[in-house]
């Protein structure tokens, strides 16, 4: 590592070490192998010093300076383990210990404790002291052994505290705490959530957000990053607690969203136990979002997974064997002509998924009509939303930007590494200019909020558009012009711009208006545009050819039938014949074809939804890759196997197109897959938009769409959707602490828009689109704009029904 | 909303003084008290809105400075100096006689909710010890008859403004 | 003996700015502004020899000069009034009565560092002093010594008066910095300096009210002139703010290297009658103590370090043969556990331990070996902490321990005061 300022020599404990000008002697020494204490210290912090540990001598130096903090200087002479320094870190430790219970760390019987500490006896056995849930995984543990304290001076004050459980996904023992500062700085320093920090001071000084509010209420993402650092057992993760440390660690791709986050999963007796972030410098690096960091290990161990192959048989669904199953699946598709069979497959699946899905689809049955949720989650505007990939950035060009525009996001609980980098960004000097409807995630760290009213974001972005061009023209906005002037000088100004799209404005009524206006200021500001998707592996989707338009490798097909269409389009008696469902939420195509294959790891809420139903392997279970936003092809490592009979999905696939005589679908390992797919065609995002015609909707019933909610009449409501699916349902069916933290089944709403219905808070609204009618009690709330309603709702279910148009009534009873 | 529109004017005068606006976040706290008589979370919350930085930031600073009440105090705010200088002239014997003198104990409110008795630390009086404050103002040099004196006004200010 | 800062202050209409121009006030801003570049004016201050008046008595040109010439960024200058060490109380005596002269101090000292906005971080319980400053700021303001283009000489600054919180550690000048900044008041890890990175990470100077009153002064006069006043290496006049148990308590100014017995003497006419002197703590609550026959020892930086105590703050407490020593360690650590800020261990966790064991020894409820371990826990704050509060907790206790220690003794063994403590209230 070459430091610009070159290197200076010093002596660390008789040993010459050369290293960067500018590295603190704990650097010096870590990079000559020298182990010096360290409980404050975290290499993703910034010098803190406040333990004092880490004491040790220096040549020439008053006193003794924490190498932690101090910078090393050309020819200078360290000393770490003089007995002198021994004396004062045993000290210092002493009195870290003499508010943390530490029975653990000094007691004689503690290697035999283990053995003898689990017992369901109410007799006076040996059940053990040890109170701490992080046992085994603890710095202080590692310090006392390396330090060798056996004793203690000081008798232990017991602070006393409550343990603060109220939270979801972690526990809070402050007890334990050592007021070490890291949860509070990498809070503030490296996520800059800011939920946490400092309270009251001196020895009264404890750690939490502010006064008695919840971490949810403080505004926690839930990263888990201040988990990740504690170095004692004050924060612990519910879901792993007193499990001890993990048989071992597998590092795979995160796919519960499209940034394709390194992650380490945890394994302990062939279950996966945790997930912690991999370093991954050039993706997360080292950072997660509540998803990735604590949802996956209740995701995948659900008890309501799949595990064996079903048939409906007298409305309840049967087991039986999987041969049983592909006999009878294979029957049934031999009725079905190409014009009677359409496969649908989740964005979230891997490309060897997506590759097999459409080889079925084309070759065992000669059908085209293969498609993804993802259109109809992005509905009739999918076409601009892809467009936006044609002119995509990466996290490189995002880490060297001089502005940042994000549109429609918040990275609260979805992507939220995206947040840290903004944040980062904003910190390196870059000016940051959000549109946002509602106060969001990134409003106090953005320098310009552009706050668009209901309906107002195309005009907002094309007055913007103007300014840009010309800053005497006087636009006129009813509220914030100095903002959107603003806006336009950061704008005018910038050397390198990238543009974020969120999903808020996914999907609006004005989506291709905003998307195209979107589009047009990247091109006048010269900005890469990174889109953002909610769906793991939506460009896989593309290259894979998982749409009628597209072949492998994502050139054009020749096909031009539409799933959708045909679906909805059809009279109800003249139904598809059969539907291969991967991944997907089976409930709103039930009636729309003779009958369906439901493929998935997750049940689904009517038993009655799917005829036959595959239990698949998890992300978890597979070996495969996938393609992130940028473009950048992630690779997935098994790490745990599928349970039951359950199958990575490209092998169901394969299987079933063996029992039903196809050829050309004896892969045996994932690797076959793989060597079969055509190279990726240069551009192919380019051809793709070019043809501007993949999606459900054409700009015809666009206009329907909006010509029938003229005629219904106003007001019309936005209804802002759940992004967070997962193989068609939101995660928050199978993570309870999801269900805390983004409340589902609850309606918010503006005060003004509650009045007009009547609707007082906690009373029920009755919320229909086309007949489909859901009721939800009302929160009203002052930062939801007038003209939309929030509520977290499966995407797939609501937009079935081309759910923009809403109506709102007072719900009684 | 608790803060008055004068007392966010003042904020706001603050706020543009600094070069960053979170310089103002102790002049804005201090506000805040003058106006209301004591700090809690939804005076914070305000603070925040109007200054637009994050909710913690106001409240963890509000937390670590001890010249803020954080709970509801009489309407004159006796701080007694009990470091040693003001020990070495009668502080606590001072304070002793407040207690006796009001009938509560340190820490406490009378019951008219007219004075509140507490003991700060060095107030900078040293040099005219005893030294308290009330509210905004220092009162030095104490004696018996000076507090029988400061206590008395106090009442017959209090007891003319409710009139 | 010659009066400098205090020679206006009895002055009734001395903090206007009519009054202190008449009293020859605003002479030397105009001087500065038109006669010198900021490095002669470094350069004159740094031959003063003025050293700081805060505690530290570090050369005050010097700290001046270490600001970089040449950097991009802004600079600042702040005026530490965070007057909070018990026993000093004079930094406030300037500000009420004639804070001109501190503003003039300070537009002189921003001036040479080139600084285009100053702070004055006056501590937020002298609201009165502070009250005082705003309006010496205002009357400044409107006759041009601040704003854009002082006196027409193309150089801008503004100064605000900024108010803390009720806490001793903004005191420190990393921990104002912080403050300053809108944080938790906590230190800071130095290097960088504040000269080099202070706040919002640009070069900053943090100098004493005492120090930079006496800035126009020196300009005025002429290093030669300050230089008659005071010792060698402590040239100049002091404040010395005297407390405890004498006659006349009060703020005086004198040369530095006057004998403490004239101060508390000759000035504070001794202790009181029927009493004698047991121990005086010479420079504010946080220096070690000195007994009865130092009180020879001649008031500068370098005498008060060979006696085995501190020059300080120049805050003087004596205490008369009234005080158990048991209950002074206790008021001393009562304070500085207080206003720990709780950053680094060894403060945090010790001043809690030194408290809690003096406290123990005070109510009658002491240990033998309780001693010993109050020493332990002193070992293990002294020179481990990053600012020097630890210090300061530890250097008072250590010094009465070893002074007084049969007291202690006493204490435990008897459960009662060798000496009852009564100072009654008058």
């Amino acid at each position: 590592m070459n430091s610009p300022h070159g290197s200076v020599h010093v002596t660390i404990d008789n040993r010459a070490v050369e290293i960067p000008l500018g590295s603190t002697i704990l650097k010096a020494a870590e990079a000559s192998g020298i182990y010096i204490p360290t409980l404050c210290a975290h290499k993703d912090l910034t010098p803190f010093g406040g333990c004092r540990i880490c004491i040790v001598e220096v040549e020439g130096m008053r006193g003794f300076p924490t190498a932690c903090t101090t910078p090393v200087e050309e020819g200078m002479i360290v000393r770490t383990q003089t007995a002198q320094i021994q004396s004062i870190r045993n000290e210092i430790f002493n009195l870290i210990l003499s508010e943390h219970p530490a029975s653990c760390l000094i007691c004689d019987e503690k290697d035999q404790c283990k053995e003898y500490s689990v017992t369901v006896r109410k007799v006076g056995v040996t059940t053990g002291c040890r109170f701490c849930p992080n046992d085994g995984q603890c710095e202080l543990q590692d310090v006392a052994d390396k330090i060798g304290v056996t004793e203690l001076n000081y008798p232990i004050y017991y602070r006393n505290l409550p343990v603060e459980k109220d939270d979801p996904f972690y526990d809070r023992d402050y007890n334990l705490c050592i007021l070490c500062g890291r949860c509070v700085r990498i809070c503030q320093e490296v996520r800059t959530a800011n939920a946490i920090a400092f309270k009251q001071r001196g020895r009264h000084t404890v750690i939490g957000p502010a006064f008695k509010r919840t971490h949810l209420d403080a505004g926690c993402e839930f990263c888990g990053a201040c988990v990740s650092v504690c170095p004692t057992g004050a924060l612990s993760e519910k879901s792993r607690k007193w499990r001890g440390k993990e048989d071992r660690a597998v590092t795979t791709t995160c796919p519960l969203c499209g940034i394709g986050c390194q992650i380490n999963v945890l394994v302990k007796q062939e279950e996966v136990m945790g997930v912690l972030p991999a370093e991954a410098p050039e993706l997360n690096n080292g950072q997660l979002c509540v998803k990735g960091r604590f949802c996956i290990p209740e995701a995948v161990n659900t008890y309501k997974r799949m595990k064996r192959y079903q048939k409906l048989e007298d409305g309840v669904l049967v087991e039986i064997t999987p041969d049983e199953a592909m006999a009878l699946a294979a029957e049934k598709l031999a009725t079905c002509t190409p014009d009677s069979f359409g496969l649908i497959i989740s964005p979230d699946s891997t490309n060897e998924d997506f590759y097999v899905a459409q080889k079925f689809a084309r070759e065992a049955i000669g059908s085209n009509q293969i498609d993804t949720t993802a259109s109809s989650y992005y509905d009739g505007w999918f076409s601009e939303y892809l467009k936006l990939f044609s002119i995509g950035g990466t996290l490189e060009d995002l880490r060297r930007a001089s502005v940042i525009v994000a549109v429609g996001l918040d990275t609260r609980y979805g992507r939220s590494v995206m947040g840290v980098e903004l944040r980062q960004a904003m910190r390196r000097g870059a000016l940051i200019v959000t549109i946002h409807p509602r106060r969001h995630n990134l409003s106090v760290i953005a320098d310009v909020w552009l706050k668009p009213p209901w309906r107002g974001t195309p005009r907002l972005l094309n007055d913007l558009m103007t300014l840009i061009n010309d800053p005497r023209h006087n636009v006129i906005v009813s509220d914030g012009a100095d903002k959107l002037d603003k806006a336009a000088a950061i704008l005018r100004g910038a050397d390198s711009t990238v543009t974020l799209i969120g999903s808020e404005f996914t999907p609006d009524i004005d989506c291709d208006k905003i998307y195209a206006a979107v589009d047009e200021l990247a091109k006048a500001t010269h900005a890469r545009i990174l889109p953002l998707p909610a769906a793991g592996n939506l460009v896989g989707s593309i290259f894979m050819g998982a749409y009628r338009q597209l072949s492998p490798g994502g050139g054009p097909s020749d096909h031009m039938l539409d799933v959708h269409n045909m679906l909805h389009s059809t009279p109800s008696d003249d139904k598809t014949g059969g539907l291969y469902l991967i991944g997907v939420d089976p409930a709103p195509y039930r009636g729309t074809a003779e009958f369906i294959i439901s493929q998935n790891s997750y049940p689904a809420e009517n038993a009655q939804a799917a005829d036959l139903v595959f239990p698949a392997a998890m992300f978890t279970e597979v070996d495969g890759t996938m393609y992130n936003q940028e473009k950048r092809l992630l690779n997935l490592h098994k790490c745990v196997d599928p349970p039951g009979d359950a199958l990575p999905n490209w092998q169901i696939v394969s299987r079933l197109a063996a029992r039903m005589g196809k050829a050309g679908f004896e892969y045996a390992t994932v690797e076959d897959v793989q060597a079969e797919i055509p190279p990726i065609v240069k551009g192919a995002g380019d051809s793709l938009i070019k043809r501007n015609k993949i999606g459900v909707m054409t700009k015809k019933t666009l206009e329907e769409i909006r010509a029938k909610r003229a005629r219904d009449g106003m007001p019309t409501f936005r209804i802002s959707l759940d992004e967070h699916i997962f193989r068609g349902y939101p995660l928050s069916r199978w993570v309870g602490g999801m269900r805390i933290i983004q409340p589902v089944d609850t309606l918010y709403i503006n005060p003004a828009d509650a009045a007009q219905f009547g609707l007082a808070d906690g009373e029920k609204a009755a919320v229909s689109v086309n007949g489909f009618e859901r009721v939800w009690p009302v929160i009203i709330d002052d930062e939801q704009p007038s003209g939309e309603v929030r509520v977290a709702v499966n995407a797939a279910e609501w937009n079935m029904r081309y759910g923009l148009s809403i109506t709102i009534r007072k719900h009684n009873g | 909303m608790i803060l008055t529109d004068e007392t966010i004017r003042q904020i706001k005068i603050r706020m543009a003084r600094y070069p960053s606006r979170r310089s103002a976040i102790l002049p804005a706290l201090t506000a805040a008290y003058k106006q209301v008589g004591h700090l809690n979370p939804a005076i914070y919350r305000e603070i925040a809105r109007v200054m637009d930085i994050p909710y913690i930031e106001i409240a963890e600073a509000a937390s670590f400075y001890t010249m803020f009440p954080k709970h509801e105090v009489g309407r004159y705010l006796i701080q007694v100096c009990h470091n040693i200088s003001c020990s070495l002239r009668g502080a606590d014997n001072l304070i002793a006689y407040i207690e006796q003198k009001l009938g509560i104990a340190l820490g406490e409110t009378t019951p008219d909710k007219l004075f509140t008795l507490i003991a700060v630390e060095c107030l900078g009086g040293c040099a005219t010890a005893p030294t308290m404050q009330i509210n905004d103002t220092y009162y030095e040099n104490l004696t018996r008859a000076r507090v029988d004196e400061i206590i008395a006004d106090l009442r017959a200010k209090e007891e003319q403004d409710n009139r | 003996m010659e009066k400098v800062l205090f020679t206006h202050v009895d002055q009734p209409e001395q903090h206007r700015i009519e009054t202190y121009v008449k009293n020859g006030g605003y002479q030397a801003l105009p001087k500065v502004l038109r006669d010198y570049k900021p490095d002669e004016v470094i350069d004159i201050v740094r031959k003063s020899g003025l050293r700081g008046r805060g505690g530290a008595g570090f050369s005050a040109g010097m700290k001046w000069s270490f600001v970089p010439r040449d950097t991009p960024k802004p600079k600042y200058l702040c005026c530490n009034a965070d007057e909070s060490e018990p026993g000093t109380c004079k930094d406030r005596v300037l500000m009420e009565r004639d804070p001109h002269l501190v503003v003039e101090g300070i537009i002189i000292a921003a001036y040479a560092i080139q600084a285009h906005q100053a702070f004055i971080y006056v501590r937020g319980e002298f609201v009165y002093p502070a009250f005082r400053m705003e309006q010496a700021v205002a009357e400044a303001y409107a006759k041009g010594y601040l704003g854009r283009n002082i006196l027409d000489s193309g150089y801008d600054l503004d100064l605000v008066v900024h108010t803390g919180g009720g806490a001793y550690i903004c005191g420190e000048e990393t921990a104002l910095l912080s403050s300053l900044e809108g944080d938790r008041s906590l230190s800071r890890i130095r290097p960088p300096f504040p000269a080099v990175e202070g706040l919002y990470g640009c070069p900053t100077v943090v100098n004493n009210v005492e120090t930079l009153a006496n800035v126009p002064y020196i300009i005025n006069r002429g290093p030669d002139w300050f230089r008659s006043h005071g010792t060698e290496k402590s040239p100049g006049t002091k404040i010395f703010s005297l407390s405890g148990n004498v006659k006349r308590p009060g703020n005086y100014e004198v040369d530095l290297g006057v004998p403490l017995s004239y101060v508390i003497n000759d000035l504070g006419g001794g202790v009181p009658e029927g009493h004698t002197l047991k121990a005086i703590i010479p420079g504010g609550a946080s220096t070690p103590l000195l007994l009865p026959h130092q009180i020879d020892t001649p008031l500068d930086f370098e005498s008060m370090a060979q006696a085995g105590s501190m020059l300080g703050s120049g805050a003087i407490i004596v205490i008369d043969d009234g005080a158990c020593m048991v209950w002074t360690a206790m008021k001393l650590i009562d304070f500085f556990q207080h206003e720990s800020c709780g950053k680094c261990t060894p403060c945090r966790e010790g001043t809690a331990w030194l408290k809690q064991l003096i406290n123990r020894i005070e109510g009658g409820e002491g240990r033998p070996g309780d001693i010993d371990l109050i020493l332990d826990v002193c070992g293990n704050i002294m020179g481990r902490t990053i600012c020097p509060l630890g210090d300061a907790a530890v250097m008072p206790t250590e010094s009465i321990i070893k002074l007084f220690r049969n007291e202690f003794e006493y204490h435990i063994d008897n459960k009662t005061c060798l000496v009852k403590t009564s100072y009654p209230l008058a």
